[in-house]
C-alpha cells in the first residue's frame, strides 16, 4: 500500500523529463540568421591581440579582422599587395619603401595612414608576445601621409613574407583603450580595430565568438559574401564530428582521422577538400646524443624508415613521400631530387658499419597524436631487425619542448610537424637546422652547421632567385647527406566542410585550416 | 551553534593555506615552464626569459609562493599566462555554469535516489529491489563520459531529439544575469520560453552526471533503511498503528538519513569539481572546461586557481554536511 504513495516523486520527476524531452522534439523555435557561417573550433583562444597572433585559433579571428601592408595570396605562397598597394626594395633589399592605400578606414573610424603603420610598430616593440620577433629588428620611416619606407638591419629578400603577418592596428584604438601604458593590450584581447571586413561583435566565453560585417571596408561588399560568422567552441572531437555530420557547423578546425574519410565522404551535405600542404613532418635526431653523434649510424636510420608505409597505411594515402626537408610550395623547392628512400638492407649495413649494433633509442612523441605513434612503431619494428631498441614513450607537446631545452634530458627522436608558416624557406630550414636554435624551437636535433648557417644567411641576401635557390638546394642536400632528421611525410591537407559553402580555398601556409572568411558565400 | 561555524571556517583558513602550498609545489613540478607557455610555442628561448622576468618566475620559489598567498588574501588568484587576465575574474565567469549542472544533477539524482532506496527496503526481493541493485552496479560500472556519448550519438545524432551541447542555441540570448544559472533566471525574468530551450539543455548532462550515481545512493540508503526498519523503536510505532507512509519517512528515514547526507555531500563536492569530461562533450561553458583548457595548455596559474577553488567547495560542502547534522540529528552535538 505504502509503496504506491511512495511512487509519486520519482514518477513526477520522470514525466518532467518526458515533458521537457517532448518539449525538446519540437521544431526549433528561432531560426537561424541568414548567411551565418557556422566556425567549429576545439580551443578558445584567451586573447584577439593583433601582436599575439602566431597560433592558428587566434589567427581564424585575426585574418578577417585585421590586414597587413601586404599579404598571402590565397592558394600559394606568394605575395599581394593589401594596405600597400606597391612596393620598392633598395638593391640590396634591406630597405622597403611602400606606396600606401588611400581612403581605408579602421573598424572604429580611424583613418589609414603612414602613422597607422608606425603606432603598429611602435606598439610591437612594447607588446613581444608573438609577431614582433618577424620585424624586431626593422624601424619604420614615414615619407609621407601614404609612404613609408621600413629599414632592416640586414638586407632580406623575403621581408614581404614576414611583413604579411604583421596586422595594421588602428592607431586611435591603442591611444583610446590604452590602461597604464599597455597599448590597449587588454581592449585588444577582447575586442578587434583592425581595416579587416569583420569584426568581434560579440563573444560568450567557452561558448561563441561572433564576427559581423564591417560596412566600411574598402574592398566593399558587392558582390557574395558571409553577413556573420559564429566561431562555436567544441571542445570534444566527438562532439565535432557529430556536428559536422548533422551539419550544424560549416566548417572546422579539427584533424580528419584516415578512418573517417569514407564514411564522412558518404554525407551528402558534405564537401571533401584535399590537397598538397607546405608540410613535412620529421623524427629530430639528437646528434649530441650517443649513438646519434655517429653519422653513419644516422643515415642507416634513414634507410630504415617505411616511408611509402607512411604515407600509404599511417595517413590512409593522404601524404607524399618527401624530397629532403624543404616542404613542397615553397620557393626553391624542386622535384628533380630523388624522394627518400626505403632500403632495409642499405640501412642494416650502415647500422652494422656504424658500430652501434646493440644501441637502445628513446623516441618521445606528441600524447593524441596516432600517427606518430604508428610512426614510431614503424621504426621500431625495422630497428627491432637490425638489433636496435626503440623505446616510446608518449607527452604533451610543452613538455617536449621542455625536455629539449638540454641535450641531458631530450631524447634521440621526438616528432615534429614542420608546417610552413611563412614562404619564406631560408627561416622554414632555420627554424629547424640553424645553430642558433639548437634546443630551442625547433633545432631538436641539436643540427650545428656552419656551412649551412653561411649558405641560408647569404641566401637571404641574394635577389637573384637561381642564386639563392642554389643555395638553398645545396643546404637540402647537406641535410639529407648528414641525416639530421628523418624527413617522414608529406603530409596532405584533408578537410570536409558544408556543400553549401562556396569559395574555399585550401591555402598552405599560415598553419593548418588557414581561412579568409571574406572569400566564403553560400550558394543559392 | 554559531561558535561552531566560526571555528570551522577559521579551520578552512588553515586548510586552503595548506592547499594551496601543496598544490603550488605540486605545478610547480610539473615539467612545463609557465614563461614558455606565455611565449608562446614559437618564441625564441631569449623572449621567454623575458617573459619570466616579467611575469617575476625568475624569482625563487618561496618568494613566488609569498607573494601568491598575499596576493590570495585579497582574493587575487594571479594572472593567466594565457590569457594575462586575472584568473579569478575568468574562474567567476566559469563558476555559474557549473554550479547550475550540479545542482539540478544533485535534486535529480537525490529526488530519485532516496525514494526508490526507501522503496526498496519495503519490499525487500521485490521487483524494485532487483531492479535497483541491477541499477546500482550497472550505473557504478559506467563512465559518465561514456554515458554522455551514448547520449548524445542516440539523442542527437540520430533521433535529432535534443541538442548537442552548450547552454542555450546560438541565436538565443541569455537571460539578464542576476544568479548566472539560466534556469534561475529565465524564471526571475517571467521568460518561460529561455526556461525550456535551457532546461532542454540540460537534460542530457544532468542524465549523464546523475545516471552513474543513482546506483550507488540507492543501494545505501536501502541498507540503511533495512537496518532502522529493524530497529524497537519501528515495531513500536507500527504497533501503535501509525501509517506505513509516516513509519517509513518520519521515524525510519530521519533516522537513516545522516550517511545519505554524508554521502551525498560527497558526491556534490565530486560533481563540482569533477564535471570535466561530461562538460567537454556538452560544450558546456563550465569549470570543468576552463580546467581542461588549462591543464592541456599547461597554464599552471589556472590550473592552481581551479584547484583551489574545487578544493573550497569540498570544504564548504563538509561544513554544510557538518552544519546539517547538528541541526537535523538531536544524536550529534556540537562540540
Amino acid at each position: 500500500m505504502s509503496g504506491r504513495i511512495l511512487w509519486w516523486v520519482p514518477a513526477c520527476l520522470l514525466s518532467l523529463v518526458v515533458l521537457v524531452a517532448g518539449l525538446a522534439s519540437a521544431p526549433s523555435a528561432a531560426p537561424r540568421p541568414p548567411q551565418a557561417l557556422i566556425y567549429g573550433m576545439r580551443l578558445e583562444p584567451k586573447s584577439f591581440d593583433p601582436a599575439g597572433g602566431n597560433e592558428q585559433y587566434t589567427l581564424k579571428v585575426l585574418r578577417s579582422a585585421y590586414e597587413g601592408l601586404v599579404q598571402e595570396k590565397f592558394g600559394a605562397a606568394q605575395i599581394e599587395p593589401s594596405l600597400a598597394e606597391s612596393w620598392t626594395p633598395s638593391a640590396d633589399r634591406s630597405a622597403w619603401t611602400f606606396k600606401l592605400r588611400r581612403g581605408v578606414k579602421f573598424s572604429d573610424g580611424a583613418e589609414f595612414d603612414a602613422e597607422a603603420v608606425r603606432a603598429t610598430w611602435d606598439r610591437l616593440r612594447k607588446v613581444t608576445i608573438g609577431v614582433h620577433r618577424l620585424v624586431a629588428n626593422t624601424e619604420v620611416q614615414v615619407v609621407d601621409r601614404y609612404t613609408v619606407t621600413i629599414k632592416l638591419n640586414a638586407p632580406d629578400v623575403y621581408f614581404l613574407y614576414s611583413l604579411a603577418k604583421v596586422p595594421i592596428v588602428s592607431p586611435k584604438a591603442i591611444k583610446e583603450h590604452d590602461e597604464g601604458g599597455d597599448f590597449a593590450q587588454k581592449w585588444l584581447a577582447e575586442n578587434t580595430a583592425g581595416t579587416g571586413p569583420y569584426r568581434i561583435t560579440r563573444w560568450e566565453h567557452n561558448q561563441f565568438i561572433q564576427l559581423d560585417r564591417f560596412a566600411g571596408y574598402w574592398r566593399g561588399w558587392s558582390g557574395r559574401h558571409l553577413d556573420q560568422v559564429k566561431i562555436v567552441i567544441v571542445p570534444e572531437h566527438a562532439t565535432m564530428m557529430q556536428m559536422l555530420e548533422r551539419l550544424e557547423i560549416d566548417m572546422h578546425s579539427n584533424p580528419i582521422l584516415p578512418q573517417d574519410v569514407e564514411r564522412l565522404k558518404r554525407n551528402a551535405g558534405l564537401q571533401f577538400v584535399t590537397g598538397p600542404a607546405s608540410e613535412t613532418a620529421i623524427f629530430s635526431l639528437n646528434t649530441q646524443k650517443p649513438p646519434l653523434d655517429n653519422k653513419k649510424f644516422r643515415q642507416g636510420l634513414t634507410y630504415l624508415f617505411d616511408y611509402p608505409g607512411m604515407a600509404k597505411k599511417v595517413l590512409g594515402g593522404f601524404g607524399r613521400v618527401p624530397r629532403g626537408f624543404l616542404a613542397p610550395g615553397l620557393e626553391c623547392y624542386t622535384d628533380r631530387r630523388p624522394p627518400m628512400t626505403y632500403d632495409p638492407a642499405k640501412g642494416k649495413a650502415l647500422i652494422e658499419q656504424s658500430g652501434a649494433r646493440g644501441a637502445t633509442l628513446l623516441y618521445h612523441y606528441t600524447a593524441a597524436r596516432e600517427d606518430y605513434r604508428q610512426a614510431g612503431l614503424l621504426l621500431q619494428d625495422a630497428l627491432r631487425g637490425v638489433g636496435v631498441e626503440m623505446k616510446m614513450q608518449e607527452f604533451p607537446f610543452i613538455t617536449l619542448i621542455e625536455q629539449h631545452k638540454k641535450v641531458e634530458t631530450s631524447p634521440h627522436m621526438a616528432p615534429l610537424a614542420m608546417g610552413a608558416f611563412s614562404g619564406d624557406p631560408v627561416y622554414f630550414f632555420e627554424l629547424n637546422f640553424h645553430s642558433k636554435n639548437a634546443g630551442g624551437p625547433y633545432n631538436w636535433s641539436y643540427y650545428k652547421n656552419a656551412e649551412v648557417d653561411g649558405l641560408l644567411q647569404k641566401a637571404r641576401a641574394t635577389p637573384d632567385r637561381g642564386g639563392r635557390c642554389q643555395m638553398l638546394g645545396k643546404v637540402q642536400e647537406i641535410l639529407v647527406d648528414d641525416a639530421a632528421a628523418i624527413y617522414m611525410v608529406n603530409p596532405d591537407k584533408v578537410e570536409f566542410i558544408r556543400k553549401r559553402v562556396k569559395g574555399y580555398r585550401l591555402h598552405p601556409l599560415d598553419f593548418v585550416w588557414p581561412v579568409r572568411f571574406y572569400e566564403l558565400s553560400f550558394e543559392e | 551553534m554559531l561558535p561552531f561555524v566560526a571555528r570551522r571556517l577559521a579551520a578552512l583558513v588553515v586548510v586552503l593555506l595548506g592547499m594551496s602550498l601543496v598544490t603550488f609545489v605540486i605545478t610547480n613540478l610539473l615539467p612545463a615552464d609557465p614563461a614558455r607557455v606565455s611565449a608562446g610555442p614559437h618564441a625564441s628561448n631569449a623572449d621567454v626569459e623575458r617573459v619570466r622576468r616579467e611575469l617575476g618566475l625568475d624569482r625563487p620559489l618561496y618568494i613566488q609562493y609569498a607573494v601568491y598567498v598575499r596576493n590570495l588574501a585579497t582574493g587575487n588568484l594571479g594572472t593567466s599566462v594565457r590569457s594575462r587576465q586575472p584568473i579569478a575574474a575568468e574562474i567567476r565567469r566559469h563558476i555559474a555554469a557549473t554550479v547550475e549542472l550540479t545542482l539540478v544533477a544533485i535534486v535529480v539524482y537525490v529526488a530519485i535516489a532516496v525514494p526508490l532506496g526507501v522503496i526498496a527496503a519495503a519490499h525487500r526481493a521485490g521487483w524494485v529491489d532487483s531492479l535497483t541493485r541491477l541499477g546500482a552496479v550497472g550505473g557504478s560500472a559506467v563512465a559518465p563520459f561514456w554515458l554522455a556519448l551514448l547520449l548524445q550519438l542516440v539523442f542527437y545524432r540520430m533521433l535529432a531529439w535534443l541538442p548537442a551541447g552548450g547552454r542555450l542555441p546560438l541565436d538565443v540570448p541569455p537571460p539578464p544575469a542576476v544568479t548566472g544559472l539560466f534556469l534561475v533566471d529565465s524564471l526571475l525574468a517571467g521568460d518561460l520560453h529561455t526556461l525550456g530551450i535551457a532546461a532542454r539543455h540540460m537534460v542530457m548532462p544532468v542524465t549523464a552526471l546523475a545516471l552513474g550515481r543513482l546506483g550507488l545512493t540507492t543501494r545505501m540508503t536501502r541498507a540503511q533503511m533495512v537496518l532502522e526498519l529493524a530497529q524497537d523503536y519501528v515495531r513500536t510505532a507500527r504497533a501503535k498503528g501509525q501509517a506505513e507512509r509516516v513509519v517509513l519517512y518520519r521515524h525510519a528515514l530521519q533516522n537513516a538519513l545522516n550517511p545519505i547526507v554524508t554521502m551525498v555531500g560527497i558526491q556534490t563536492a565530486y560533481l563540482l569539481s569533477g564535471t570535466v569530461l561530461v562538460e567537454g562533450i556538452f560544450r558546456w561553458p563550465g569549470l570543468g572546461q576552463y580546467a581542461l583548457d588549462a591543464i592541456i595548455e599547461m597554464d599552471v596559474p589556472a590550473v592552481l586557481g581551479v584547484a583551489l577553488t574545487s578544493s573550497l567547495f569540498f570544504v564548504l560542502v563538509n561544513l554544510a554536511v557538518d552544519v546539517f547534522y547538528a541541526t537535523m540529528d538531536p544524536r550529534v552535538r556540537v562540540s
